[in-house]
């Protein structure tokens, strides 16, 4: 407990905007500091190939432990970016299995998520969208709203 | 190499299998409800694919797609990870586009992509087939893209021009090196004449570890006039080195 209060402190301490969460090392988020999760998908990872589904655009990661509170409604909702989208995975490899965008809240109420388990958060610009390189990249503004998650990883770089 | 050529083989010999298993009498009982096995996996996110009754060129069944949600990174297709790094790679599908109706230019969708698990430049797509249409939306275009070192954002493109309708026989060859190619043919079973070639220097990029065959990364105007649209694929089939033809 002590840990994760330390953790906590810290993230919220160091703005979001400078972590480059990677899949080598996904920025790790929780709850309840921040409260949301904000940044640049700028400087991230390209080509991040999710079963197909190929991020061909900057894209930060982040990592997160679910638990199932069973009350909290499960609800990425993106306050703010530019043609920005919001995938969650198991891992950097696996097909995702919920997708959120602006005006489409990610809902996984009904993901069979585990609780206790990890899980990566995704966000990047539309990969639809061209040319695919390093300036296709932009601000944004996530409301995890009650997301029941835990720190569970942290490195500064 | 030797057993991976025979997983590769194994694995068109499977789905070419799903062809042979009609039943008389009874249509829905020869297809199967999942694709995996023979495939390794699917993606399904945004996205459906059935494995419906009616195959193309003679066979039972055939694999339909379609995508169903408003994200671009939505994907309905299905995926072969028998290729291990492979530097020379070939693969074949046939392709039913004939529900998107009035596609054009700004509504491009993936169908096929050969990837690699070491890529450069954030590319893992060694080879890509899109599919869109010209700016009134009377012909389809194939729109074909490999990684290379000395494109915009290391890709090389090209496109060919689709003529009719029903299905598309639709071949792949791509070969890893400085002097690396992607050539294409399509209903054309004369190797020495590719529809489409691009000469590319691919040697920074690591060989074919995984194949996707299925709807992808389906552009913003698609996702506004083809969505629910569904696109019909078909006999797959992977090899390294030899042509595959038509039968």
């Amino acid at each position: 407990m002590k840990t994760k209060l330390l953790s906590a402190l810290l993230i919220s301490a160091i703005a979001p905007a400078a972590f480059a969460g990677t899949c080598a090392s996904p920025t790790a988020i929780a709850t309840p500091t921040p409260s949301t999760v904000t940044g640049t998908t700028c400087g991230g990872d390209m080509g991040i190939n999710l079963g197909g589904t190929i991020l061909s655009n900057p894209t930060q990661v982040y990592s997160f432990v679910w638990h199932d509170t069973g009350t909290t409604p499960n609800i990425l909702h993106l306050n703010s970016g530019a043609n920005i989208e919001i995938d969650i995975a198991n891992n950097c490899t696996d097909a995702p299995f919920a997708v959120g965008a602006n005006l489409l809240d990610l809902d996984w109420t009904t993901a069979g998520m585990v609780d206790g388990q990890t899980y990566l958060m995704f966000v990047t610009i539309d990969p639809s969208i061209q040319p695919h390189n390093a300036s296709q990249c932009g601000t944004f503004d996530i409301a995890p709203g009650t997301l029941p998650v835990e720190l569970s990883k942290f490195s500064v770089n | 190499m030797k057993r991976i050529s025979l997983k590769m083989k194994l694995l068109s010999l499977a789905i070419l299998g799903l062809g042979g298993m009609a039943v008389a009498g009874s249509a829905a009982a020869a297809c199967p409800t999942s694709p995996t096995p023979p495939w390794s996996g699917k993606n399904t996110l945004a996205g459906n694919i059935v494995i419906a009754d009616g195959g193309y060129d003679s066979t039972s069944c055939r694999l339909d797609a379609k995508i169903t949600g408003n994200v671009g990174s939505a994907a309905a297709l299905v995926r072969d990870d028998s290729p291990a790094s492979e530097p020379s790679y070939r693969a074949q599908f046939l392709v039913n586009l004939d529900n998107l109706a009035s596609l054009n230019s700004t509504q491009p969708v993936r169908l096929f992509a050969a990837t690699t698990d070491a890529p450069f430049g954030g590319v893992p797509e060694l080879a890509s087939i899109s599919v869109y249409g010209n700016a009134t939306g009377s012909t389809k275009i194939l729109g074909i893209s490999a990684a290379c070192a000395s494109g915009a954002n290391n890709r090389c493109n090209s496109s060919f021009t689709l003529s009719g309708t029903g299905v598309q026989r639709i071949e792949v060859a791509l070969s890893k090196s400085a002097t690396g190619s992607l050539k294409v043919w399509v209903n054309n079973g004369t190797e020495a004449s590719p529809d489409a070639t691009i000469n590319v220097d691919n040697s920074a990029w690591g060989g074919v570890d995984t194949a996707f065959l299925g709807l992808a990364s389906p552009s913003v105007q698609f996702r506004a006039h083809q969505l629910n649209k569904v696109v019909g694929f078909d006999q797959f089939d992977s090899r390294r080195t030899t042509f595959i033809g038509t039968p």
